[in-house]
C-alpha cells in the first residue's frame, strides 16, 4: 500500500512539472511552433552577421515578448500575433504575445515600465494609450517609453449604419440629425477614441449625435445587428461580413484621406464635409532605459518585418497599410496623431464624461 | 447531410489525433485548480500556427470541452472547483466523495458533461442561425432584467441563513465596485493602488475564495482532527471508496435525472448565447433551478446526485450557446470563446453569418468536431476513472502543496499579473473566514460577477431613455424576467417566513 502511494505521489509530481513547463513555456510560447521560423532565423541571422555590421551586444538570446495591453480577439490582438510570429523570424528567438488587459491599456503599459530594460519586453499600444492620459488618471504616455517603431497605419475605421435605417449617405444622416438633436445615437464605447471620433463628428460637421455607451467592438457590432443603436465606427475588417452581405453599410471613412483598398467606401469630403481623421496606428515600445543598441535591433528587425512578403499580404488582406516609421519619426508621426485628431476635442471630452 | 461531410473531413488520423489530445489537455487543465480551459487555449495557440486552418481550430475545440468538463474532478474529490464553471459541482460532488461515493459522482458528472454538450451541439447544429437572431433581441433592458432575475439565485444558494447569504452577496457587490468605472471610465475605491485601477480580476478572486480557503481549512481541520481524532473523514474512510462499476449510475437513474439534465441543458444553452456571462454563472443558475423545483430541497448540498447533474449538465451546454453566438455572429460570449475568434483569426477565417455561405464545409465540420469533442471527452474521463479516484489516496501534505502552487500559476495566467497572485491570497482569506463564521461563499461570487453587469446596463438603460424607467417596462422579455424575478422573490420571502414560524413552533413545544 504505501508502495502504491509513493509512486502514486511521484507521479502526480511528474505530471505537474510537465504542466508547469507547458504553462512557462506557454506564457513563452510555442517552443514546438516556431521552432522552424527560428532556426531559419538562426541561418539568416549567421548570414547576416557576416555581412559585416559588428554588433556590440549579443541581443537577444531569450524569447521576447510583446505585452498586448487589450484582450484576445479584437484588431489589436490579431495585429500584434502578425507581427510576433513574424519578427521571430528575424530575431532568431521566439517572439511571444502576452495579454495584459485593463485600466484603458495603463495596466499592460505599466508592466512594461516595472520590466527590465533589457529589451525583453516591447509593448504596443494604438491612439488609445493617449486617453487615459488626455483624462488625467495617468501620466504614461508615448514619453514613458522608447519607440521602436510603427509597422501598421489602420485607415479602416468606418461610419457603418443598419440597411434597415433608411440612411441613404452620410448627408442624409447628418441632416437627419440636424433635423432631430439628440435622437439619433452613434453607439461607442466611453472612455475609448470612438467617443472623442463622435465629438469630433458632431463638431466638424455641426451634426448632432447622441453619443449611446453600448461597448467595446464586439459589442457594438451586436448593438447594430440587433438594430438597437444608429450608427458605430468599427474598423472595416472586423465587420467584413457584414458590410459584404450589405447587412451594414458604411457611409463614410474616418480617415485623412481615401484608402485605395477600399475605394467603394465614401470619405466625408466627398459630400463636402470635413474629413474627421480617426485611422489608427500600431506602436511598439519598449522600456525608456533599454539601450540604444537593443532598440535598434529591434527596429531593424521590425523595418525587415515590413518588408515580409507574408506580412505585407496579411495586412492587405485586412485593408490595413503596411508603413515603416522607426523611432524617433514614428514617436513623431504618433505625437502628430494625438494633436491632430484628439486634443482638439479634449474639452468637449472631458465635458462629457 | 452536411454533417455527414462535416464528419467524413474530420475523419483523418490527424485531426481524430489532435480532438482527443486536446480534450484530454483540456481535462488536465480544467482538472488542475487555478488552470482553465481559457489558460490552456493562451498556452496552446501558438501552437496552431503551423496547423492547417481547421486542424487548429479543431484543437483549441476541443480544448475547450475538454477544459470545461475537467473542472468536476477536482471539485468532487477536492471540494475545489477546477474552473469557474464547476462551483456548483462542490456543493453536492464533495459531501459524495467523503461519504465513500466519488466514483458515482464522477460518473454522474462525467454522463451529464456529455448530455448537456450534446443537447447543446444538437442544437448548435439545427437552430444557430435562428437562435443567434434571438440573441440580438437583447438590449441592455433585457440584459438588465436577466441579470436582476439571475441575482435571485442567491437565496437558493444560502444554505441554512438567508441574512449570511445576502450579506455575502453584498459583500460581493462591494468589491465589485473597485476599478474602472465602465460608464465613465473614472477609477473608483482604488485608494491610490494603481495595481488596483483594473479592479479585482475574477479569477484570482475564485481560486481564493474556493480554493484557497478549502486547503487552509484542511490545514485546520487537520490540526483538529489530531488532537480529536474524530472531525473529518480520516484518509481510510476516503480510501474506502464503494466498489461500483461503470459510471456508477443505473440506467434507470440516468433517465429519471433527464427531468433535470433537459431544463438545465436549456438555462445553460440560454446563458452561453447571452455574450458576457457564462459557465460561471449557469452553473450556478441550474443548480438554483434544480433545488427549488425539487420536492426535497434539503438533501442539496448534502452529496445529492441531482445536485451534481444540475451543474454539470448547464456548464457544457454553455459552451455550445457560446459557440452558436461566435460562429454565426462572430462575437465572443467569454474569454475562452475569444481565444477561439484568436484562433480563428490567425488562420485568416472570420466567424460571422458568411462564414455559412462562403465555407459551409469548414462550419459542418467544426459541428461535427464538436460533437466529436465531446463523444472523446466521456470516452476519457470513463477510462480515467479509476485514475482520478487515485487522486484521493495521495497524502494531502503531498497534493494540496502541489495545489496551492497550481493556485500561484493560475491566479498570474489569468491576466499576466503577479499582483493578481496576492489578490488571490486576500481572498483565500476572506472566504477562509467566512467559512469559519458560517457564511456561503457562492453569494459572494454571484455578486461579485453580476452587480457590474447589472450596473452597466441599468446605466446605458437610463442613458438611452434619459433616466425614465418605463420603456424598460415596454420590452416584453424585460417584463417576463421581471416578474420572474418578483415570484422568486415572493416564494423565498415566504418560505423563510414558514421555516421561521416552524421553528418557533418547534421551539415552544420543546
Amino acid at each position: 500500500m504505501k508502495k502504491r502511494t509513493r509512486v502514486l505521489s511521484l507521479l502526480t509530481a511528474a505530471l505537474m512539472t510537465c504542466s508547469l513547463a507547458a504553462c512557462s513555456g506557454g506564457s513563452s510560447s510555442s517552443e514546438a511552433a516556431s521552432s522552424q521560423p527560428a532556426s531559419e532565423a538562426a541561418s539568416q541571422g549567421g548570414s547576416e552577421a557576416s555581412s559585416g555590421e559588428a554588433k556590440s551586444v549579443d541581443f537577444p538570446t531569450k524569447p521576447i515578448q510583446i505585452i498586448c495591453p487589450v484582450a484576445p480577439g479584437g484588431d489589436t490582438d490579431r495585429n500584434t500575433r502578425v507581427i510576433a510570429q513574424i519578427m521571430s523570424k528575424y530575431l532568431g528567438v521566439n517572439v511571444v504575445v502576452t495579454n495584459v488587459d485593463g485600466g484603458a491599456t495603463v495596466m499592460g503599459m505599466q508592466q512594461v515600465l516595472d520590466s527590465d530594460p533589457d529589451g525583453y519586453t516591447m509593448i504596443i499600444n494604438g491612439c488609445d494609450m493617449f486617453v487615459p492620459y488626455m483624462m488625467g488618471t495617468t501620466d504614461i504616455n508615448i514619453d514613458s517609453f522608447k519607440t521602436v517603431g510603427v509597422p501598421i497605419i489602420d485607415n479602416t475605421t468606418v461610419l457603418a449604419v443598419h440597411k434597415n435605417s433608411g440612411f441613404t449617405d452620410l448627408k442624409d444622416l447628418v441632416e437627419k440629425t440636424k433635423a432631430n438633436p439628440n435622437t439619433i445615437e452613434y453607439g461607442g464605447k466611453i472612455g475609448a477614441t470612438n467617443q472623442i471620433c463622435g465629438v469630433a463628428m458632431n463638431k466638424e460637421w455641426d451634426a448632432a449625435f447622441k453619443f449611446m455607451d453600448v461597448g467595446n467592438n464586439a459589442a457594438k457590432m451586436t448593438a447594430l445587428l440587433g438594430e438597437q443603436t444608429d450608427s458605430i465606427n468599427i474598423s472595416y475588417s472586423l465587420a467584413k461580413d457584414y458590410f459584404t452581405t450589405g447587412e451594414f453599410q458604411a457611409l463614410c471613412l474616418l480617415g485623412e484621406g481615401k484608402n485605395e483598398l477600399l475605394p467603394d467606401v465614401p470619405v466625408p469630403e466627398d459630400y463636402g464635409l470635413k474629413n474627421v481623421d480617426f485611422s489608427k496606428f500600431f506602436w511598439l515600445g519598449v522600456h525608456p532605459d533599454t539601450p540604444d543598441e537593443i532598440v535598434d535591433i529591434l527596429a531593424d528587425a521590425l523595418q525587415k518585418t515590413t518588408e515580409d512578403p507574408e506580412f505585407i499580404a496579411n495586412m492587405e488582406e485586412n485593408y490595413l497599410t503596411t508603413v515603416c516609421y522607426l523611432k524617433d519619426d514614428a514617436k513623431a508621426l504618433c505625437n502628430d496623431y494625438y494633436t491632430r485628431t484628439m486634443e482638439p476635442y479634449k474639452e468637449e471630452f472631458l465635458a462629457q464624461q | 447531410m452536411d454533417l455527414m461531410n462535416g464528419f467524413l473531413d474530420i475523419f483523418q488520423p490527424s485531426i481524430l489525433w489532435l480532438l482527443l489530445a486536446g480534450t484530454a489537455v483540456g481535462i488536465l487543465f480544467g482538472a488542475i485548480p487555478g488552470l482553465s480551459a481559457f489558460t490552456c487555449m493562451a498556452i496552446m495557440l501558438p501552437l496552431t500556427f503551423s496547423m492547417e486552418p481547421l486542424q487548429g481550430i479543431c484543437f483549441l475545440l476541443a480544448i475547450y470541452v475538454g477544459g470545461c468538463s475537467g473542472g468536476l474532478i477536482s471539485a468532487i474529490l477536492l471540494g475545489i472547483p477546477g474552473t469557474p464553471s464547476s462551483i456548483a459541482t462542490c456543493f453536492d460532488g464533495y459531501p459524495m466523495a467523503q461519504k465513500g461515493q466519488a466514483r458515482r459522482a464522477l460518473g454522474t458528472g462525467v454522463v451529464f458533461s456529455f448530455v448537456g454538450g450534446t443537447i447543446s451541439a444538437i442544437v448548435l447544429v439545427f437552430l444557430a442561425p435562428i437562435i443567434a437572431q434571438f440573441a440580438l433581441k437583447f438590449s441592455p433592458y433585457e440584459y438588465f432584467t436577466v441579470i436582476l432575475f439571475a441575482l435571485t439565485t442567491v437565496a437558493s444558494l444560502s444554505e441554512g441563513s438567508i441574512v449570511k447569504g445576502l450579506l455575502s452577496c453584498l459583500l460581493g457587490i462591494s468589491f465589485a465596485f473597485v476599478g474602472i468605472d465602465k460608464l465613465s471610465a473614472y477609477t473608483r475605491y482604488t485608494m491610490g493602488v494603481h495595481d488596483l485601477a483594473n479592479g479585482f480580476n475574477l479569477v484570482p478572486l475564485l481560486i481564493g475564495v474556493f480554493a484557497v480557503s478549502q486547503i487552509l481549512e484542511n490545514a485546520a481541520s487537520r490540526k483538529y482532527a489530531k488532537a480529536s481524532e474524530k472531525s473529518g473523514p480520516s484518509q481510510k474512510d476516503l480510501m474506502k471508496t464503494e466498489k461500483v462499476k461503470g459510471f456508477g449510475l443505473s440506467w434507470k437513474e440516468f433517465f429519471y435525472q433527464m427531468r433535470n439534465a433537459i431544463p438545465c441543458g436549456a438555462i445553460g444553452l440560454v446563458i452561453g448565447i447571452l455574450p458576457g456571462i457564462g459557465g460561471n454563472v449557469s452553473n450556478l443558475m441550474a443548480y438554483a433551478y434544480c433545488k427549488n423545483r425539487s420536492k426535497t430541497p434539503e438533501k442539496f448540498g448534502t452529496g445529492f446526485i441531482d445536485g451534481i447533474v444540475a451543474s454539470e449538465t448547464a456548464n457544457n451546454a454553455t459552451v455550445g450557446g457560446a459557440l452558436i453566438v461566435l460562429l454565426t455572429l462572430g462575437i465572443p460570449g467569454d474569454n475562452a470563446t475569444a481565444m477561439m475568434l484568436a484562433g480563428f483569426q490567425l488562420h485568416g477565417i472570420a466567424p460571422g453569418p458568411l462564414l455559412f455561405r462562403t465555407n459551409a464545409e469548414m462550419i459542418y465540420a467544426i459541428f461535427a468536431a464538436f460533437l466529436f469533442a465531446n463523444l472523446a471527452m466521456l470516452i476519457i474521463e470513463f477510462f480515467g476513472l479509476p485514475v482520478f479516484i487515485k487522486m484521493l489516496s495521495v497524502p494531502g501534505s503531498y497534493l494540496l502543496p502541489a495545489v496551492i502552487a497550481f493556485c500561484f500559476v493560475g491566479s498570474f495566467c489569468a491576466n499576466n499579473r503577479v499582483f493578481d497572485i496576492f489578490v488571490m491570497i486576500l481572498f483565500g482569506l476572506i472566504g477562509f473566514i467566512m467559512k469559519r463564521f458560517g457564511f456561503p461563499l457562492a453569494p459572494l461570487v454571484v455578486g461579485f460577477i453580476l452587480a457590474p453587469m447589472l450596473e452597466e446596463n441599468l446605466r446605458r438603460s437610463l442613458m438611452r431613455t434619459e433616466g425614465s424607467l418605463i420603456p424598460i417596462l415596454q420590452s416584453p422579455i424585460a417584463v417576463v424576467f421581471l416578474l420572474l424575478t418578483l415570484v422568486t422573490v415572493i416564494l423565498t420571502i415566504r418560505k423563510e417566513l414558514k421555516n421561521y414560524r416552524q421553528s418557533k413552533a418547534q421551539a415552544a413545544a420543546a
